[in-house]
């Protein structure tokens, strides 16, 4: 390689090393966004598992085991390496036996068997090695496994099982009469209504557990049955909403439902998909205002039942695979759905955008004129007006926030986005002190020969300044549209209805004292960053062109 | 012209499009403020539009609708403060309880018991006193009148990791875990569960004396200390019982290594999410029932206890709590005062709370989450949520919430609450101070001095509020003609001279050249007299007043800033802080220049990598504040991990020693938190980047070309024509950064609030503190003034000194 091409990867190696320390704050903020709960709550083992969001498991059956969330055995720091060998070995059957006393009466696939023995061996190593004082790994090795043996209680089983063995199951229904009260379903049992769908030979109280190995489907899309009848404690006409208590297992695969009575055949219009690992209340409703936003809607269809007996309701449960890819999406975007929905996320982009867009055209007009008149017209008081304009750079914005408000509530304008814009028609400060510096470094000759062909002061501003400081308006413009996005303060104070708040203030809604909503946090604020960046990746490319143009003279 | 007036037009018609209509039928607009953030006001929310629902259906009364904002009184004081001032007050609000007493005494909430009285008490939706924890109640009580009814609580308990103490054979009969009940056994405890690595840094700490949430309050409370004295009259901060529990928790800290080596430990994510305590990370804390929602969320299979905090020996019996919580008040000025006391006799229901318990339960439930509910301050609400939601609910039994759950409603009796007096606020702040003082800084202050200061702080505050009452009203119709006169005279004799200096030049435009100038400068000229003098004259006047942003002003003279200068050691430490960041300017514009020179060439992807550079600048701070405490992390954090991976980190310590700090402990340490703050503002140096570009792309490249061919090497052409070049952008990006360094204040805002021990209070930051949280508008505003005059001379000199060094020429003088 020539010596220039070396240089030139040397600085492209460079200039990637720092895109990616400068990048890290958004590449942070995006990963983020797409992790969900307990992916942010675990403690990562480096700084890339840190940034990287994980793929959901690729689940071919139900139940399955969460095999990447447990860790290979790990050695206890202050333990002799020598030791740890030996005891390594016979770490997995010395725990997994322990772990029969409890699990033996629990029915599981034979195809889990394997990895399940390995994982939960895992897991309780992990939660009993955290809790041992180092002394103990100094002690002979017979004194160790006892010691260990004897920390296995059945709570430590019971957290790995229910962290690693994730299944589907179906809970008693209820009903939701239109008076908002709930009666639970007595009796009944979920039935696998057609071949190859299962239900778990385990018996359990108000609960089931569903079995299914999605690749002996016939065709894609895999499904399976399940169906359940009831007798409806209240009339059917004044039912609301069917509740199925759905165990979810993460698997981004999804459920769609029918519910049948009075001969009549209602289906789901959006799938219930099996993104949680844990009891999901699901809300199936059948008219009335939505009981609330994770309702599911029922829609009536032509089909008719055979369930026509007055008083009697069939809820079927159907079970879709979702392709590898669907799942993934469905997992990666999540925090994005949710973020829409928690709050009014887009009435605030458009509030933003609104009040954005007016700040900046205002911002170019007005300082462009007060800076052509400050470094280039000579009139009584202008050095005196120009520092003044610098003093007022130095104000703390605390000082004149009660005055203002004031004038605007008077003005009518509080409670309205004006107030937010308003004040750029007026000019601020600092971008006319930016554009002066930026015209006084600027030639004249083009001036002054306009100048002598005639030409008016605004004709002067229009047709000669304006182009010539082409690349701070491109400045200001990014400037003042970050401000303006960006802005906290006063719609903090000027806008007090949630119909007008914007975006930065929207962020706030996600952030609480206890737990704050980081998901939907990340995605809003990785939704809000990214126009900023897009429009200071594209304006930079102009104002550097702005600049090459105006270079050209002699 | 013409072109400017249609722009003016075409910037004001969508703006009118987006205004609201007028109706004609004269509804009700409710306003409610501070519904609370996250997930919380999903609950408040329904259990609003039942209401909505309920009003409406009753077609006698005018239609109303419930105008919503979740931003309210705690984190935004100034919002309310402008608004109440402004004339312009919420109807409603949700108050945090603790700070009633220093609104009400302000005369900023109107007093609810004309409208209690009024009631019919048997009304099941009646407010009656009975139904509430005296703790809960009496705080929204000042001077006899009620200003709030409050609706949530809480009780601080000790939270213990059972396996970790069973596993260090702290067990009772049966081998179940037992946590500590005297002061002594907590520290044994907190001593013992402690497990350090072999490189000395910790694996585990037992107990913190004051993560979770704690304090100073809880530990004098649970000593029998009290704050205040009966009466009101007097601040007893530096009663020896609180003595005695500073002592404590200070001895705790010294006993585990020292506060800042605890704390940076403990520093993650924020709470929530990485909570040591639910890795085990931590043993035992204390905090509010509150946490059993975190635990709930991240970890339900956790086992852990909750327990009365333990209490000094002699009162090791008597079960004790500090309970906080928020409430619904009526602004003065409020527009409907009735609607709105049924607003808060509904949310105080029973009926409000099942509906708000059940959206928040089903909001949980459809993400898999196990839902906790938090305590009410109405002990009916208690009673039907244990019935209906905690002991009906089959997992929350299973995991023990349902037990701990009791066990923090049945503490509420037992609880003690902040003083309920004007200067709470500063009460609060000072307390916290003396804490910092006592841990952080012990060679200087012993626990019993770091008390006195706070206690005197607090007792100047007290006697200046009672001197308020004998001071004269500020005398508005001299002072502001005096004003006026001044600014007048001032601006003429300025015009005049300039005005004779421009006739006297004498050139045939110059009459139509001025007009043009007036012309385009008149915007800004316009807003600056409408937007700047008129706010600007009120603050000047209001510095020298005392002024509270809801009483009428009173004239203080010169106090406020003899005061600042002289008696107020905050003032000169903000002012250090700041003064620190200022000097940190030139190294931001040096990162700056570095940045747009490394990206200047116009090369493949440049416009990529430039992006790249400035993406720090646009992420919201929200979002990077997070970001930020994880990576100066100590432990696990990029930079001490980068640090470790170049081999710096020795060099760094031994450094970081010298300055006093015990380790790498960027926000833990007060000699470090600043330095912490820089490099936070170096990450961001993209913004100032734009303009460095701009600059080095005006410098004409034949000058390059021209060195080069004489020979001059790449130092010297930076040093003889980059700099040069460049100067005008250097005295740009000095003054601008001089002035932002003195302005700051987001930053230790969001994610220091000033502390350790005060190193990051900025200026702006305390001045917002006086103004906002102390209710010292007048005091702020000499502050603000003694800021500008600062500012102003900064950047006189550094106009003054320009002429020498700035070089403003264009290319025609190459």
């Amino acid at each position: 390689m020539s010596r220039s091409g070396l240089k030139r990867a040397g600085r492209h190696a460079v200039l990637i090393f720092g895109s990616a320390l400068f990048a890290l704050p958004f590449i942070w903020l995006v990963s983020t966004s797409l992790k969900w709960d307990r992916e942010l709550f675990m403690e990562p083992s480096s700084w890339f598992d840190r940034l990287r969001p994980r793929l959901p498991y690729r689940v071919l059956r139900t139940p399955y085991i969460a095999e990447r969330d447990t860790q290979p055995f790990q050695k206890p720091s202050s333990m002799d390496e020598r030791k740890w060998e030996a005891l390594k070995e016979s770490l997995e059957s010395l725990l997994w036996e322990e772990a029969q006393q409890v699990l033996t009466g629990r029915d599981y696939p034979d195809a889990a068997r394997n990895a399940l023995r390995t994982h939960v061996a895992r897991d309780l190593w992990r939660q009993i090695a955290a809790e041992k004082p180092n002394g103990l790994w100094n002690e002979s090795a017979e004194m160790i496994k006892a010691e260990i043996a004897d920390s296995v209680s059945y709570e430590k089983i019971e957290s790995a099982w229910s962290r690693l063995y994730r299944s589907i199951r179906l809970g008693t229904p209820s009903v939701q009469s239109l008076d908002r009260s709930e009666y639970k379903a007595a009796g009944g049992k979920w039935n696998a209504s057609r071949g190859g769908s299962l239900i778990s030979p385990r018996e359990m109280i108000q609960e089931q557990e569903i079995w299914t190995d999605y690749q002996r489907a016939p065709a894609p899309p895999y499904a399976s049955y399940y169906a359940y009848e009831i007798a409806s404690p209240v009339q059917l006409s004044g039912l609301a909403a069917v509740i199925v208590p759905i165990r979810a297992d993460e698997s981004y695969h999804h459920f769609t439902a029918e519910v049948e009575m009075n001969g009549e055949t209602y289906v789901s219009k959006k799938p219930f998909i099996l993104q949680n690992y844990g009891w999901n209340e699901t809300l199936f409703q059948l008219r009335g205002e939505p009981l609330d936003r994770e309702a599911i809607p029922l829609e009536k269809t032509d089909r008719a039942s055979s369930v026509v007996e007055p008083g009697r309701v069939k809820i079927v449960l159907t079970l879709h695979r979702a392709p590898y890819l669907l799942a993934a999406y469905r997992k990666f975007s999540r925090n994005y759905y949710e973020a829409s929905s928690f709050v009014s996320f887009w009435r605030y982009v458009l509030n933003t955008a609104m009040v954005t867009a007016l700040s900046v055209a205002a911002q170019l007009l007005s300082c462009s004129l007060a800076a052509y008149a400050f470094a280039r017209l000579r009139w009584p008081g202008r050095d005196k007006l120009f520092f003044l304009l610098i003093c007022t750079m130095m104000l703390p914005p605390q000082v004149t926030m009660v005055p203002l408000f004031i004038l605007a509530r008077n003005l009518g304008l509080y409670d309205t986005l004006h107030p937010l814009w308003g004040t750029s028609l007026f000019g601020s400060a600092f971008f006319i002190f930016l554009m002066r510096q930026f015209l006084l470094g600027a030639p004249r000759d083009l001036e002054d020969a306009a100048k002598l062909d005639g030409c008016g002061f605004f004709g002067l501003y229009w047709r000669v300044i304006l182009p010539l400081v082409k690349p701070a308006l491109a400045a200001v413009a990014v400037l003042q549209f970050m401000g303006a996005w960006n802005d906290f303060l006063s719609p903090l104070i000027y806008i007090s209805s949630e119909s007008k708040m914007t975006l930065s203030l929207g962020l706030q809604l996600f952030e609480s004292t206890s737990g704050a909503e980081y998901g939907m946090l990340m995605a809003a604020s990785t939704v809000m960053t990214l126009p900023v960046a897009a429009l200071f990746f594209f304006a930079q490319r102009y104002f550097i062109q702005g600049i090459t143009l105006t270079g050209i003279r002699g | 012209m013409r072109f400017a007036f249609a722009f003016f037009c075409c910037a004001f018609l969508p703006a009118a499009a987006f205004a609201e209509g007028g109706d004609s039928l004269e509804p009700i607009e409710l306003v409610v403020w501070g519904l609370g953030e996250g997930e919380s006001q999903i609950g408040r929310v329904a259990a609003m539009d039942e209401f909505e629902r309920r009003w409406n259906a009753d077609s006698s009364r005018p239609p109303l609708k419930i105008v919503k904002s979740v931003q309210g009184g705690r984190m935004n004081p100034q919002r309310l403060m402008t608004a109440i001032a402004g004339g312009a007050p919420p109807d409603v609000v949700n108050q945090d309880r603790f700070s009633i007493g220093g609104w009400a005494s302000r005369g900023a909430f109107l007093p609810l018991n004309p409208f209690m009285e009024a009631d019919d008490r048997t009304d099941p939706l009646a407010v009656r006193r009975e139904d509430y924890f005296e703790a809960c109640w009496e705080e929204a009580v000042y001077e006899g009148s009620v200003y709030a009814v409050p609706n949530s609580s809480d009780a601080r308990v000790l939270f213990y990791n059972m396996d970790l103490l069973e596993a260090a054979g702290y067990v009772d009969e049966q081998g179940k875990a037992k946590p500590p009940t005297t002061w002594a056994e907590l520290k044994e405890y907190a001593v013992r569960l402690t497990v350090e690595n072999a490189d000395g840094s910790y694996e585990r700490i037992g107990f913190i004396p004051n993560y979770g949430n704690s304090w100073l309050y809880l530990y004098g409370w649970q000593n029998e200390g009290r704050f205040m004295s009966a009466d009101g009259e007097t601040c007893t901060l530096d009663d020896p019982r609180i003595v005695e529990a500073l002592e404590y928790m200070k001895e705790v800290y010294e006993a585990l290594g020292g506060r800042a080596a605890v704390e940076s430990f403990i520093s993650v994510f924020q709470a929530g999410a990485l909570d040591p305590f639910l890795n085990g990370k931590v043993a035992m804390k204390i905090d509010t029932n509150g946490f059993m929602g975190t635990v709930a969320r991240w970890r339900p299979d956790l086992r852990f206890g909750v327990a009365p905090a333990p209490r000094p020996e002699a009162y090791a019996d008597e079960p004790l709590t500090w309970s906080g919580g928020f409430s619904w008040a009526i602004p003065r000025g409020a527009k409907h005062p009735d609607a709105a006391w049924e607003f808060i006799r509904w949310m105080s229901g029973v009926e409000a709370a099942k509906i708000e318990h059940q959206a928040l339960q089903r909001y949980n439930k459809a993400r898999g989450r196990l839902y906790v509910p938090g305590i009410s301050a109405n002990a009916r609400v208690n009673e039907w949520t244990l019935g209906n939601i905690v002991e009906n609910s089959r997992e929350l039994e299973r995991y023990g919430f349902a037990e701990h759950y009791k066990t923090c409603v049945r503490m509420m009796q037992y609880s003690r609450f902040r003083p309920v007096t004007p200067v709470g606020q500063l009460l609060w702040d000072e307390h916290r101070r003396a804490f910092d003082r006592a841990t952080l800084s012990p060679n200087q202050f012993t626990p019993r001095e770091a008390l006195e200061t706070g206690a005197q702080e607090t007792q100047r505050e007290l006697e200046r509020l009672k001197q308020r009452r004998a001071r004269s009203p500020m005398y508005w119709t001299i002072a502001v003609p005096l004003l006026l006169l001044a600014v007048g005279v001032g601006a003429a004799l300025v015009f005049a001279r300039g005005y004779a200096a421009q006739q006297r030049a004498l050139r045939p435009d110059a009459k139509q050249e001025a007009f043009a100038g007036y012309l385009f400068a008149s915007p800004w000229i316009f807003g600056f007299l409408l937007l700047t003098i008129g706010p600007v004259s009120a603050s000047i006047l209001l510095s020298f007043t005392e002024y509270d942003a809801l009483n009428p002003a009173k004239f203080a003279g010169l106090d406020n800033y003899i005061y600042l200068t002289t008696k107020d050691p905050v003032f000169w430490k903000s002012l250090g802080n700041t003064a620190y960041m200022a000097l940190a300017v030139p190294l931001g514009m040096a990162v700056g220049l570095g940045l747009a020179m490394l990206l200047s060439a116009e090369t493949r992807g440049s416009a990529a990598y430039r992006t790249f550079f400035y993406l720090p600048a646009v992420v919201p701070v929200v979002a990077s504040s997070i970001l930020w405490v994880w990576v100066l992390n100590p432990n696990s954090g990029l930079l001490n991990t980068a640090l470790q991976f170049v081999g710096l980190d020795g060099i760094a310590e031994s450094m970081a020693r010298r300055f006093g700090a015990d380790g790498l402990f960027w926000l833990q340490e007060e000699s470090l938190a600043k330095p912490a703050i820089v490099l936070m503002g170096l990450w961001s140096a993209g913004s100032s980047m734009v303009i460095w570009l701009a600059g080095l792309k005006s410098v004409p490249k034949q000058l390059y070309e021209a060195a080069e061919i004489d020979g001059a090497g790449r130092l010297a052409r930076f040093i003889r024509i980059t700099l040069p070049m460049l100067t005008p952008y250097i005295f740009f990006n000095l003054v601008m950064g001089i002035i932002g360094a003195f302005q700051i204040f987001t930053q230790a805002y969001v994610m220091t609030e000033g502390g350790p021990a005060d190193s990051t209070l900025f200026y702006v930051y305390y001045l917002f503190n006086n103004a906002f949280h102390y209710f010292r508008m007048g005091y702020a505003s000499a502050m603000a003034w003694i800021l500008f005059g600062i500012i102003l001379i900064l950047t006189l000199i550094q106009f003054k000194l320009a002429p020498r060094w700035v070089h403003y020429g264009s290319s025609d003088s190459s």
